[in-house]
């Protein structure tokens, strides 16, 4: 079995891909929902599904800010210091 | 029982022998090295080993106990993988300087004092600062010297810390510092372990300094430096409220750099932040689970942070390029190197089954039971950017995206064989954590840690899952730039290059200026005052003693000349003589 092929037959089918993803998410926020819950250090622990969005919001956020912040300040030519 | 050999010992004395050595024999000889070391480190036994007297201090080398067994495990195995990786590199001084930095760390970590720390702690400055040399390009010969100055001042802050601490206390022994008592002296102290732990604000050495390395010595500094500052912090300073906060600052600090930077050893030299970060507030935490957990991270990252840097080093060394936006499509050509990078990946993010599901967590969990819920919070959104930079933007736009043109071939047999220990050990590391929790200093804490519950599993899927959908969501966004972004580097290499520039410009021109002045006016003063006092001296001093003589000699010219040898002349003059003395007698 051939690594690139492997990688080339995904490539060719990221509908396949795309659709094993989805299922794999609503699976977890199922799991989720009817997952036993103790010991909550934080209020987002008893919250079904919390996670999902905070892993997503902070995601969006993160490269939203940043790359606004790196395009308006942080972001020099290469031979800045030269 | 009493086998304690150092395991650094291994190491510096081993270093000399390697010129003598070629090919072949030196491959064995590298790898033997490493070997032995960690034998020694896995036949220990703890207690205290080579107490030395010397001038009235207490130098104690070798002190072995659960804390410095674990990252001396970590470090002599991970010197065992560094070696393999480097083993085709020809150059004698590369291993030698390699082999220093790491008897150096080695030399901190068993440690009982704090003049021993010192030295060794200069050690590993000066051997690590070769690894940046050596790659031999202009570039990295300015960043080697940036490198070696900041370390030099993180030298100096921890220098003073120790001898003020002397003087308080009168001891040097290196041990835990009770919260309470410290005052300035540990706080120097401190900060000198921080500036090599690349704490915030004092961090900009490593992303300026690592991705200008070897490709081989990149692999080792990734593991060395900021671990070792990890081990003293938890030997020194656990529960100090502000490692625990600065430590979470740094790991949301360095993933928010690593989303914008473009070259990928510059990426990770972010994520070393970052995670170091874990470490650092799992020390500041200051429990019991929270330093296990800061131990097991540091195990742990030292194996996948050196697996991701040899990913980008060997796509660097057979492409010749590590920038993101000259990179792309590689799967084609490097799909070993590729698999080996996304388990480092995968491990860091903290994909169950992955070293890094089981470290970080219990630094997380140390947080929340400790009831600091925002720094929790927190360390969980540094673990999604996490996930985005190393796991998914850094492989993407290196082995997938648009086609760079490039067609690289795997990179040599000792570099995928090294690759492929490492990933095998990240994910034993996952699926058997026992074998690093019974490495943990705190026993009963590591026993009770179970990182495969329900809620931390289900937590950790969603974090990870909908991160790669934000990602794919946003994927133009993250397209790779061919720009640099300021970090605080800026304040010593624009601000000094300014005050140069001002240096240059008004002292200079001022000293010059001056320097004219002084030879215009002032020379000139000085010429006419030496010329009179020349003068002075020609025709005042010289002219009375010079007039003097010109006297004696007219006078004796004119007495000569009365002598004139005729007896008439000489009776008349006497005569004139009586006549004249009569004379004035008569009337006076």
């Amino acid at each position: 079995m051939n690594w690139v092929n492997l990688i080339q037959y995904l490539r060719d089918n990221m509908n396949l891909l795309k659709r094993a993803l989805y299922l794999l998410m609503a699976a977890t926020i199922i799991f989720d929902i009817f997952m036993p819950r103790h010991a909550a250090h934080f209020f987002g622990d008893k919250i079904p599904g919390f996670w999902s969005l905070f892993g997503l919001v902070c995601c969006v956020l993160l490269i939203r800010i940043m790359k606004g912040l790196s395009h308006t300040v942080l972001m020099k030519k290469e031979d800045y210091y030269e | 029982m009493n086998n304690f050999i150092h395991p650094a010992l291994f190491f510096i004395l081993g270093a000399f022998l390697i010129p003598a050595l070629r090919g072949r024999i030196r491959q064995i000889y590298l790898l033997i090295v490493p070997a032995l070391a960690f034998y020694s480190v896995l036949s220990m036994n703890t207690g205290v080993y080579g107490e030395i007297n010397y001038l009235g201090f207490n130098i104690i080398m070798g002190r072995v106990d659960s804390l410095s067994l674990i990252f001396a495990h970590v470090f002599t195995l991970m010197a065992f993988l560094g070696v393999i990786y480097g083993l085709h590199v020809t150059e004698a001084e590369q291993h030698i300087a390699s082999f220093f930095y790491v008897g150096g760390s080695l030399g901190v970590i068993f440690a009982g004092d704090y003049l021993t720390v010192f030295i060794f702690w200069e050690v590993m400055a000066f051997a690590s600062t070769f690894l940046i040399w050596f790659r031999r390009e202009p570039a990295s010969l300015k960043a080697g010297f940036r490198y070696l100055l900041m370390h030099i001042f993180g030298g100096i802050l921890l220098l003073a810390g120790i001898f003020l601490h002397y003087k308080n206390t009168g001891s040097l022994a290196f041990e835990l510092i009770p919260k309470a008592g410290a005052g300035f002296a540990e706080y120097l102290i401190l900060s000198g372990f921080a500036l090599n732990a690349a704490v915030f604000p004092l961090h900009a050495w490593l992303p300026d300094a690592y991705p200008e390395a070897t490709v081989t010595g990149a692999v080792f500094m990734c593991a060395f430096t900021t671990k070792t500052a990890v081990y003293v912090l938890a030997r020194g300073f656990q529960g100090f409220e502000v490692l625990a906060i600065m430590g979470t600052a740094m790991t949301i600090y360095g993933v928010c750099y690593a989303t914008i930077e473009n070259d990928m050893r510059r990426i990770l030299s972010y994520h070393i932040i970052s995670q170091v970060g874990y470490m650092v507030a799992g020390v500041g935490i200051g429990t019991a689970l929270a330093v296990n957990g800061a131990c097991a991270h540091a195990y742990a990252h030292i194996l996948y942070k050196a697996l991701l840097f040899m990913g980008a080093g060997s796509v660097l060394m057979m492409t010749g390029t590590s920038k993101l936006n000259e990179l792309g499509g590689l799967y084609k050509y490097m799909p070993l190197t590729l698999i080996f990078y996304v388990v480092g990946g995968i491990s860091i993010s903290g994909f169950p089954l992955f070293s890094g599901f089981v470290s970080k967590s219990m630094i997380v969990a140390g947080a929340g039971e400790a009831h600091h819920p925002v720094l929790m919070v927190l360390l969980l959104l540094a673990s999604v950017g996490t996930f985005l930079s190393v796991g998914l933007k850094l492989p993407y736009f290196a082995w997938f995206g648009k086609d760079c043109g490039l067609k690289p071939k795997e990179p040599p047999a000792n570099m995928l064989w090294a690759m492929g220990l490492t990933a095998f050990l990240c994910f034993f590391i996952g699926v058997y954590p026992k074998a690093l929790y019974d490495l943990l200093p705190f026993k009963e804490a590591a026993a009770e840690y179970h990182p495969y519950s329900a809620p931390h599993l289900s937590e950790t899927v969603q974090l990870l899952l909908f991160t790669g959908l934000g990602f794919f969501l946003l994927l133009k966004r993250l397209q790779p730039e061919a720009k640099i972004n300021l970090d605080f580097d800026w304040f010593y290499r624009k601000l000094i290059a300014g005050f140069m520039r001002f240096d240059q410009k008004y002292i200079q021109s001022f000293d010059s200026g001056w320097g004219e002045l002084y030879r215009k006016a002032g020379l000139r003063a000085m010429m006419s005052i030496a010329g009179f006092f020349a003068w002075f001296d020609r025709w005042g001093i010289d002219g009375v003693v010079d007039n003097a003589a010109y006297g004696t000699i007219w006078i004796g010219d004119k007495a000569r000349k009365v002598q004139t040898g005729n007896l008439q002349n000489y009776l008349a003059f006497a005569i004139l003589i009586i006549f004249v003395i009569v004379g004035i007698n008569w009337f006076l």
